[in-house]
C-alpha cells in the first residue's frame, strides 16, 4: 500500500510534524496555489495524477470535490485551492491531483501545478511567522528560503486530520 | 448425535485469540477515570464470548478465569462498581492468562495454574472489597523463610541484588556490612530474610553473582504454609467428586463436572450440588445472591487443583466409562494432531479482499480492452481478438473461482449447535431436539464468521427462556421435549436463518414492566412487533436469575448489532405458549450486492434491489402535497411520502417536476417510500467499497462502487433514508 515509502527509499526515520533536528536535509515536494508556493514532505506523497472525474458527495464543504477511483480505492479528492481561496478553480488537463498517503487514509488534493521535488537542510528552514488570527498557521511548520523563493512548509498530515477539512467523523485532536 | 467437536476446536481458538486481541486493545484505551459505557460492554462481550465457547467446547479452566473476569466487568459495567488502574491491570492479566491456557489448548507449551489461581483471587477481591479485606492478593502456596548469609561489598551491585530479591518476595536486611571509607570495595558479611515461594535454587543462582566465591549459605526455615491450602494438594475436591456422584440421564458425567466447575467459584456446597440436581439455576445464582459466602481462599485451592487434569472435560463424554482422564489426553493429542494435519488455510480476509479487488478491477480494465479492441478490424488483427477471448474467458473463471473462496454451506455454522443444545439441555434439565433445516445453503465466509456468535446466543436463550421443563410442558399439553428448530434458506437476495422454538413464547408485560423499570419509554398501545424489539436494548434481561447460560443481559444487542453491521436485519415471531421465531435476514455476502442504477442530475446511485418493491412513473394527479411541503404519492390508494434524490443529495435534477420523474417504490424497516429520480439506468451486480475509509460516514450512503467505465457510483442507505423521513415527519408533525 505505501508506495511512497518504495518510492523514495530512505534510510532516515521519517519525523511526523518536526521540520526540525534534521541534518542531512528533507525533501519536499512543492506546488502552487495561485501565487503561492507550498511544500509537503514527500514521503506523504503516493503519486501525482490528473484530474479525473469524480463523484459528488451530498452535504460535503465544496472544496471536497468529491470521490473518484483509484485502482479500485474509493479516494476523496479536495480542491485546496478552494480550501485556501486562492487561484481560480478550473478544472482542464493540465489540472494536477497529488494523492497522499497518510497515517491512515489515502487522500488526492487539487493543485494549480506541481513544481519540483527540493531537498531542505534545517539552514533554509525559518520558523514560521505569527500571522494573528487571520490564517490558520497551525499547519505551517516553518518558512523554506531558498534563493528568491519562498516555500510554505505544511505538516499536511495534520492538515488533512483537521475537523475543518471534513474528512474524518471527529477531531483527532 | 456424536458430533466431534476437534473440528471447531480450531475456529474456537483463532475467534477466542481475536477477541482476547479485541479486549486487550479496548482495555489499554479505556480512560479508566470515565470509561464509556460502550466501551465497557465492548469488554465485557469479549469476555462473555470467550466464556462462551470456553463453556461449549469443555475447556473449563478457560471458562473458571472468564467467569470471575466476567462478573466484576458486569458490576463495573452496571456501575456497582467503579473502575480502578489495578482492576484494568488484573483484567490485563486474566487476559494473559486466557491465552496462556488457549496456547496450553492447541497444544503450544503449558498453562500456569498459579498464574491463573492468582489472578482469579486477584479478580475476585477487586469484585468484593467488603469481603475479608485481609486477605493477600496473592494466594500463599508455599512460603518459605530463607536466612541468606553471604559476603559481599556493599556497591550497587548489592542494591541490585536487594531489588531483584524483591521481586521474589518479602526482603528484610538483617545485617548488612558498614560501608568503610577506606575500602569502599572490600566485602562485608551480609545477613538478609527472605520470605517468599521462591525456591532456594534460585535465590543461590541470583546471589552468587554478587557474593564473594564459597562465602554464600543459605538456611531454609519454617515454611509457612496457610492452613487451608494444605487442601490444594488434595484431589478429592467437591469438584472432581462430582463425578462419581450418581446423575440424572440429562446430565452426563462430564457434564456435570463441568457444571460444577462454574458453580464451584460460589462456594464449596454448591459445587457438588449441580451434579446431583442434574442442573440448577440456583447453584448459579449463588454468585450474585451470596457474594459474602464466597472467600478467596477456597476458590483458590479449587482452582489451583483444577488444572491438574486440564483435558478432563473434553470429549470424555462419548465414553463415560474409560478413565475419565487418560481418555481425554488421549483424545486431545488427537484432536491436536488433527488440526496440525488439516489441508486448509485460514486467510484474512483483508486479503481475499483484496484479491476480490484486484479481480474486480481486472474485469473492468479487461471490458475496457474488448471495446477499444472492437473498434479495430477484426479480420487484421485475428489474434489479437483471439487473445482478448481468452483473456475474457480467462477473467470470468477467475472471478468466479476467487468469489467462491468466500462461499461455504451454513453448515459450518450449523453443525456446533447439536453439542450446545445438548449441554445446554442437560445443564438446565430440559429435553430438547434441535432440527436443522438447509445446511447446505451457500453464504459468504464473513457473513458464516460473523453469524456464528449471535446464532449461538439466540440458540442459548430459546433454550434457556423459550423451552420450558418438561413437566410444564405436559402441564401445557405439549409434548415433553422441545424442539429448536434452526432454518436457512434463501428469499429475494437474502439468507434467512431462523432459530424457532416451540416453548412458552415471549411475555409482552414482562417486558413491557422490565422496560418500564429500566426508564425506557413504553406504553401499552405499543405494537407486539415494537414491544419485542426492547429486548434488543443492552443490558435489558428479564431472566430473574442470571445463570451461565443466559441472562445477563448481553446477546440480545450484541445480537442485532452484528447482524445489522452486515447489512441484515432481525424480527421476532412470537405467540404466547407456542414458541418464538427469530429471523434474521442476511446478504448474501458482503462484497457484492445486486442493486439498481439510478440517475439523478449527472450522478449515477445504486439502490439496492433488495430494498426494492417496484418502479413506477406517476401520474401528475397522484402527487399531492402535504402542508404544503410535504409531497406524497398514491400508488394504489396508499400514500407514501416522496424523497427527492435530487434534493437530498443535492445534486440538481429535475427535481420540481416529480411527474416526469420515476419513482421507485422501497420498503425499509417496514415503511415504504418513494424515492424520486431522474432515470433507471439498469441493473447490476456492484463492489462494495468503504467510503469511510479514506473519507467519512455520510447520511444516506451506505457505501461505493466502481461502475464499468471506472466512475465511483455511491450505494444508497435505503433504510438510513427511511429513518431520516421519519425524523422530518416527526419534526413536522
Amino acid at each position: 500500500m505505501n508506495h511512497a515509502a518504495q518510492a523514495h527509499v530512505r534510510s532516515e526515520p521519517i519525523h511526523m510534524n518536526g521540520m526540525p533536528d534534521i541534518a542531512g536535509g528533507r525533501e519536499f515536494l512543492t506546488f502552487r496555489l495561485g501565487a503561492e508556493e507550498y511544500g509537503i514532505d514527500i514521503l506523504k506523497v503516493q503519486e501525482i495524477r490528473g484530474y479525473d472525474t469524480v463523484t459528488q458527495i451530498a452535504n460535503a464543504p465544496d472544496f471536497i470535490k468529491g470521490v473518484t477511483n483509484l485502482r479500485g480505492i474509493i479516494v476523496p479528492i479536495i480542491d485546496l485551492r478552494l480550501k485556501f481561496k486562492l487561484g481560480r478553480a478550473d478544472y482542464d488537463q493540465f489540472t494536477v491531483v497529488i494523492i497522499l498517503n497518510l497515517s491512515d487514509r489515502v487522500v488526492g488534493i487539487v493543485v494549480d501545478s506541481v513544481s519540483d521535488v527540493l531537498s531542505l537542510t534545517s539552514d533554509h528552514i525559518r520558523p514560521a511567522p505569527e500571522f494573528g488570527s487571520a490564517v490558520d498557521t497551525r499547519y505551517v511548520t516553518g518558512i523554506g528560503a531558498l534563493d528568491s523563493r519562498m516555500l510554505i512548509l505544511v505538516d499536511i498530515e495534520r492538515l488533512m486530520a483537521g475537523a475543518d477539512m471534513g474528512l474524518v467523523d471527529a477531531m483527532i485532536e | 448425535m456424536a458430533v466431534d467437536m476437534s473440528q471447531f476446536y480450531q475456529v474456537f481458538f483463532e475467534e477466542t485469540g481475536e477477541h482476547l486481541a479485541n479486549m486487550e486493545s479496548l482495555l489499554l484505551a479505556l480512560d479508566v477515570a470515565a470509561p464509556t459505557d460502550d466501551d465497557l460492554n465492548a469488554i465485557f462481550r469479549c469476555a462473555h464470548s470467550i466464556k462462551g465457547g470456553a463453556g461449549t467446547f469443555g475447556f473449563s479452566d478457560m471458562a473458571e478465569v472468564t467467569h470471575v473476569l466476567e462478573t466484576l466487568l458486569d458490576k463495573i459495567r452496571k456501575h456497582e462498581l467503579q473502575l480502578t488502574a489495578p482492576m484494568v491491570d488484573a483484567f490485563l492479566r486474566a487476559g494473559d492468562v486466557i491465552r496462556g491456557q488457549l496456547g496450553a489448548h492447541r497444544g503450544e507449551g503449558a498453562a500456569d495454574p498459579d498464574a491463573a489461581t492468582a489472578v482469579c483471587a486477584t479478580l475476585e477481591q477487586l469484585c468484593d472489597p467488603e469481603a475479608q479485606p485481609g486477605v493477600e492478593l496473592h494466594p500463599t502456596r508455599v512460603k518459605t523463610i530463607l536466612t541468606i548469609c553471604f559476603s559481599a561489598p556493599v556497591d550497587e551491585s548489592a542494591t541490585n541484588l536487594l531489588a531483584e530479591l524483591g521481586t521474589l518476595g518479602e526482603v528484610e536486611v538483617v545485617k548488612r556490612p558498614r560501608p568503610r571509607k577506606t575500602a569502599p570495595a572490600k566485602a562485608g558479611k551480609w545477613v538478609l530474610k527472605l520470605t517468599a515461594d521462591a525456591s532456594p535454587d534460585r535465590v543461590r543462582e541470583l546471589i552468587e553473582f554478587v557474593a564473594v566465591a564459597g562465602t554464600l549459605k543459605i538456611e531454609q526455615s519454617t515454611a509457612c504454609v496457610p492452613a487451608e491450602s494444605s487442601a490444594a494438594s488434595d484431589g478429592s475436591f467437591g469438584l472432581f467428586d462430582s463425578e462419581e456422584l450418581p446423575v440424572g440421564s440429562l446430565a452426563p458425567a462430564a457434564d456435570a463436572g463441568g457444571d460444577a466447575s462454574y458453580g464451584f467459584f460460589t462456594d464449596v456446597a454448591g459445587a457438588a450440588e449441580p451434579a446431583s440436581a442434574g442442573a440448577g439455576d440456583s447453584s448459579y445464582g449463588f454468585f450474585t445472591d451470596l457474594p459474602a459466602v464466597q472467600s478467596p481462599t477456597p476458590m483458590v485451592e479449587a482452582a489451583s487443583s483444577a488444572p491438574a487434569h486440564p483435558p478432563y472435560g473434553r470429549r470424555a463424554t462419548d465414553r463415560p466409562d474409560v478413565d475419565v482422564g487418560i481418555a481425554g489426553r488421549r483424545q486431545t493429542d488427537k484432536a491436536v494432531a488433527a488440526t496440525n494435519g488439516e489441508s486448509s488455510i485460514r486467510v484474512s480476509i483483508d486479503k481475499v479482499d483484496k484479491l476480490i479487488n484486484l479481480v474486480g478491477e481486472l474485469v473492468i480494465t479487461q471490458s475496457m480492452l474488448a471495446q477499444t479492441a472492437s473498434q479495430v478490424n477484426s479480420e487484421a488483427f485475428e489474434r489479437l481478438h483471439d487473445g482478448l477471448n481468452q483473456l475474457e474467458r480467462n477473467t470470468r473463471d477467475l472471478q468466479e473461482s476467487v468469489m467462491s473462496i468466500r462461499m461455504l454451506p451454513i453448515s459450518f455454522v450449523f453443525s456446533r449447535f447439536p453439542r450446545v443444545v445438548r449441554d445446554v439441555a442437560g445443564k438446565l434439565g430440559k429435553d430438547v431436539e434441535l432440527k436443522t433445516v438447509g445446511e447446505g445453503t451457500e453464504l459468504d465466509k464473513g457473513v458464516i464468521e460473523k453469524i456464528a456468535d449471535p446464532l449461538t446466543h439466540l440458540v442459548r436463550n430459546s433454550l434457556d427462556h423459550g423451552i420450558e421443563m418438561p413437566e410444564a410442558r405436559v402441564a401445557a399439553g405439549k409434548p415433553a421435549r422441545g424442539t429448536v428448530t434452526l432454518r436457512a434458506y434463501h428469499q429475494g437476495g437474502n439468507i434467512m436463518v431462523e432459530v424457532s422454538d416451540d416453548g412458552r413464547g415471549l411475555n409482552r408485560e414482562r417486558i413491557l414492566a422490565k422496560a418500564a423499570e429500566r426508564g425506557m419509554t413504553v406504553s401499552e398501545t405499543m405494537s407486539d412487533q415494537e414491544v419485542f424489539k426492547l429486548i434488543f436494548a443492552p443490558g435489558f434481561s428479564t431472566a430473574d436469575v442470571v445463570t451461565d447460560v443466559s441472562g445477563r443481559g448481553v446477546g440480545m444487542d450484541v445480537v442485532k448489532r452484528n447482524i445489522e453491521a452486515m447489512g441484515g436485519g432481525v424480527e421476532i415471531d412470537s405467540f404466547p405458549g407456542q414458541g418464538t421465531r427469530i429471523t434474521i435476514r442476511l446478504p448474501l455476502t458482503l462484497a457484492i450486492l445486486d442493486g439498481l442504477s439510478v440517475r439523478v442530475g449527472q450522478e449515477i446511485y445504486i439502490v439496492p434491489l433488495t430494498y426494492i418493491v417496484e418502479s413506477l412513473q406517476p401520474n401528475a394527479q397522484d402527487i399531492r402535497t402535504v402542508a404544503g411541503d410535504g409531497l406524497t404519492v398514491q400508488v394504489r390508494g396508499d400514500y407514501l411520502p416522496v424523497l427527492s434524490a435530487a434534493r437530498i443529495f443535492n445534486v440538481g435534477g429535475e427535481c420540481d417536476r416529480f411527474d416526469q420523474n420515476i419513482m421507485v417504490i422501497v420498503e425499509a424497516e417496514g415503511q415504504r417510500m418513494a424515492l424520486a429520480v431522474d432515470a433507471l439506468v439498469g441493473q447490476h451486480q456492484v463492489v462494495i467499497k468503504s467510503l469511510e475509509t479514506n473519507y467519512r460516514r455520510v447520511h444516506g450512503i451506505s457505501g461505493a462502487t466502481i461502475m464499468g467505465d471506472g466512475r465511483v457510483a455511491l450505494i444508497l442507505d435505503v433504510a438510513g433514508l427511511v429513518r431520516l423521513t421519519r425524523t422530518r415527519e416527526l419534526l413536522a408533525a
